[in-house]
């Protein structure tokens, strides 16, 4: 009997399990997770993301903040949001741009700005592979160029760009990391004066810069500038390989219109490509070619052992006008208004998105080489030789959607261009031009990155599209939505779509590099007893209050879970008062802050080992509580003190400070 | 009742995930983890802690070092250890007569560890609440502040 029920009950429960089984698949299969529609292509693209956790990204992906001024960094293939960069743009969660030791980095020879239009990154490399030493990024609307360094994710250069304006055509690097360009998308009077806006095609220039990059110290200096027609110059990149002595920038206007460029830009059937050997640019220079300008841009620099920025304000450079520079300048015709250059793995093909033409062109580099040699050119604009199309065209890419923008490539032999009109991503062979796929995008990309796909080694692995239009692909967030990007699996012949993950500001372009190039260097902590800041407090017997007249300087510590010091009187109204705050902690990710009531200055925040700097001008007499923002430990919200703060003409009460000392009066 | 493992495989296909190749990196942070833990309460006088010091032979007094000791201490340690009162941490005026010259220094260059695997370090971190840093100080650096806290009562 026994034996009967309990194979009855087995028969019943294993029914049961079998039924619960196929319903849990049901449900799996048709949608049970979240309110999206799950099916088994989901669910294969679902395991190729899925980082599980406590487990790394294969990629870091860098992407550019466009109006943030910001670099925002994600790991691939989750796509998720792993830290914000500040670089042109001051920022309320770190204090970048707000501290003492910040702010020259964003210096310019307009005053101190602390925004900027951050479109282009660049990871630098060594034969034009990948090697993670630093990023550049370039400032559009004032033209700077930034360099990141990625041990420890932060900026640590800018240099300004002079002559120029709309600095889009940047900051593109040579292949062994020599030097990054800039180029303007607007052309102005070089040097800049009020000109009639009228006289644009007598008055108006371009002006290409090629900034020298120190090999050791990833230094910036600007090496020369090359003063060129008046075109929009767009997008630019250094050749590899065998074209690694070029740089290659589209321009569009051919035209030179000045107004309603929607129309007046888009006349002609071809724009140019200028084409410039940048090796013999540089020899001229070094032999003492090319005139000198006076002019005065800002070159800002971050002490490694203090940590402390500084600005060099420079008044000459050197500029290479077209009696200098016959025979290593040349334009190439491109379809109309091109926008992305960008040369393959191999250094010999070089493809123009044709933006309004609705084709790719690919140039050869050997025939483009071989045309200099013939001089089979069709006519010269400034003394300029315009090389003949038909002998410099490889192929092209013909019909591969509408408004073809960039291109990137995997290691494959195969070139992805966006469209941004029809809105899609087009897989193409390089040397045939064929279309081999097409994938849709939500909605309308721009950049695209695929990791290292603008170098000699890309990992074909992943693609990002970066769309510029959201509407419906994410819960609405009123009329502002973040963009949105796309990962593409291009490991095999067709583009599979992978994730959608929402991107902050307006990522332009982007870099990838894998992650056990960068992971192994990244930087712990900041070595407390190698600092040189000048106002560094490395132990807690050394913190003090200093008075000069009404400068006042406070020699603050932090560790968890104190300041010190933590009781400051005598302060008066009208005093400059600067808290230098030092964290004693020697911890990795573990930081501190500091904020005080009325403080006219977002929050600054200590790394281990570092010292930042505030200024403080109290108005009113009072007391005033300052606390540690960054919750650093159980006691953080015990991490407090106080300033009293007296008239500006009161001399009963004499400056003191202390910590610990807990009597009353 | 077994057959219910069937419900469970039918979750587990559908839920776990091939390995992922994705997932290459290593955690090299977690390295912790293969230090023995402490299950029983050991007396103070043979507790030596858990950490990179096993064996610590003590001879008189070195005043020199102790000198050395005491600079460190006073830029390193007393942040947050006053020698006669509690502060952050627990007061350490003649703290080498209550525990092993082992246990002291690895509490400076392992207090990570020692709060999590000690149930000494355990027990002083339930009652701070504040979880000592790590200073990143070298050996030589815990053996002089051993010597200095040798010399304090």
């Amino acid at each position: 009997m026994n034996n009967k029920m309990n194979f009855v009950n087995e028969y019943i429960t294993s029914g049961l399990t079998v039924i619960c089984s196929l319903l849990i698949t049901i449900l799996c299969l048709t949608g049970c997770s979240g309110g999206g529609v799950v099916n088994k292509d989901n669910l294969s693209a679902a395991e190729k993301t899925y980082v599980p956790p406590g487990k790394y990204d294969e990629f870091y992906a860098f992407l550019s903040g466009g109006y943030s001024g910001q670099i925002d960094v994600y790991g691939l293939p989750s796509g998720r949001l792993f830290k914000v960069i500040p670089v042109f743009s001051q920022d309320p969660c770190s204090g970048y741009g707000y501290s003492e030791e910040t702010k020259p980095l964003l210096m310019t020879s307009y005053g101190f700005l602390p925004w900027d239009d951050l479109h282009h990154l660049q990871i630098s490399r060594s034969n034009a592979i990948l090697d993670g030493r630093w990023l550049f990024a370039n400032g559009n609307n004032t033209p700077r160029i930034a360099r990141i360094d990625l041990p420890a994710f932060e900026t640590v250069e800018t240099i300004e760009l002079p002559n120029c304006a709309g600095n889009h055509s940047s900051p593109y690097i040579s292949a062994n990391t020599e030097y990054a360009v800039g180029g303007g998308r607007f052309s102005i009077p070089v040097p800049n004066k009020d000109v009639s806006i009228n006289s644009y095609k007598q008055n108006f220039k371009g002006i290409l810069s090629f900034v020298k990059i120190d090999p050791k110290s990833g230094h910036m200096k600007l090496g020369f500038q090359l003063l060129v027609p008046g075109y929009d110059y767009d997008l630019a990149r250094f050749g590899k390989g065998p074209s690694k002595d070029w740089c290659f920038f589209t321009s569009y206007n051919a035209e030179q219109a000045h107004t309603l460029l929607e129309v007046n830009a888009s006349q002609f059937d071809k724009d140019y490509t200028i084409a410039v050997n940048w090796k013999k640019l540089a020899a001229l220079v070094d032999s003492g070619k090319g005139e000198t300008f006076n002019t005065k841009y800002c070159h800002n620099i971050l002490d490694p052992n203090s940590r402390v920025a500084s600005t060099n304000v420079i008044s000459q450079e050197t500029v290479l006008t077209n009696k200098d520079y016959a025979g290593c300048v040349y334009f190439l015709p491109t379809a109309k208004s091109p926008h992305g250059m960008d040369v393959d793995p191999t250094g010999e093909y070089m493809t123009a998105g044709g933006k309004l033409a609705a084709e790719v062109t690919i140039f050869s580099f050997k025939k483009m080489l071989a045309a200099i040699e013939n001089q089979a050119y069709e006519k010269s604009i400034d003394n300029i030789p315009v090389l003949k199309y038909s002998e410099i065209i490889a192929t092209q890419v013909a019909k591969p959607g509408l408004g073809p923008l960039h291109n990137e490539f995997d290691d494959s032999g195969n070139g992805y261009v966006t469209n941004f009109i029809s809105s899609d991503v087009t897989k193409y062979n390089v040397q045939s031009g064929e279309v081999l796929d097409k994938i849709p995008v939500y909605y309308s990309p721009g950049h695209l990155l695929i990791p290292g796909g603008d170098t000699s080694k890309p990992w074909g692995k992943y693609l990002v599209a970066l769309n510029k239009i959201t509407k419906d692909r994410y819960l609405p967030t009123g009329p502002d939505m973040d963009h949105s990007a796309q990962l593409i699996d291009i490991s095999g012949a067709k583009m599979k779509l992978l994730l959608d993950f929402p991107t902050h500001g307006e990522p332009h372009y982007g870099q990838a590099i894998l992650a056990s190039m960068l992971m192994p260097k990244s930087v712990k902590f900041f070595d407390l007893a190698k600092s040189t800041h000048p106002y560094v407090t490395k132990s807690e017997k050394d913190v003090k209050v200093t008075r000069k007249g009404n400068e006042v300087h406070v020699y603050m510590t932090e560790i968890r879970s104190h300041m010190n010091p933590d009781n400051i009187q005598g302060i008066k109204v009208g005093d400059k008062v600067y808290f230098h705050v030092t964290s004693l902690e020697q911890s990795w990710s573990i930081g501190h802050g500091f904020a005080i009531l009325g403080g006219d200055i977002p929050n600054i925040r200590v790394m281990s080992g570092e010292t930042k700097t505030v200024i403080w001008t109290p108005k009113h007499p009072g007391i005033y509580p300052f606390y540690c923002t960054d919750f650093c430990s159980a006691l953080h919200q015990e991490m407090q003190g106080y300033v009293q703060v007296v008239g500006a003409n009161t001399d009963k009460v004499p400056l003191s400070w202390s910590m610990g000392n807990d009597k009353t009066d | 009742m077994k057959k219910l493992g069937l419900l469970f495989l039918a979750m587990v296909m559908l839920c776990a995930c091939q390995k992922p190749e994705n997932a290459t990196v290593k955690n090299t942070e977690s390295k912790n983890t293969d230090v023995p833990k402490q299950s029983q309460p050991t007396s103070p006088q043979l507790d030596k802690g858990v950490g990179p010091i096993k064996e610590v032979k003590l001879d008189p007094i070195d005043k020199k070092l102790a000198k050395t000791g005491k600079l460190i201490f006073e830029g390193k340690c007393m942040a947050c250890h006053k020698l006669d009162k509690k502060f952050s941490g627990p007061p350490l005026g003649g703290i080498a007569g209550k525990k092993t010259p082992e246990y002291i220094m690895n509490f400076i260059l392992n207090p990570e560890g020692m709060t999590k695997d000690n149930l000494s370090g355990q027990a002083l971190l339930e009652q701070y609440l504040t979880a000592m840093p790590n200073l990143q100080l070298k050996t030589d650096d815990a053996r002089a502040i051993l010597e200095y806290l040798r010399t304090t009562k």
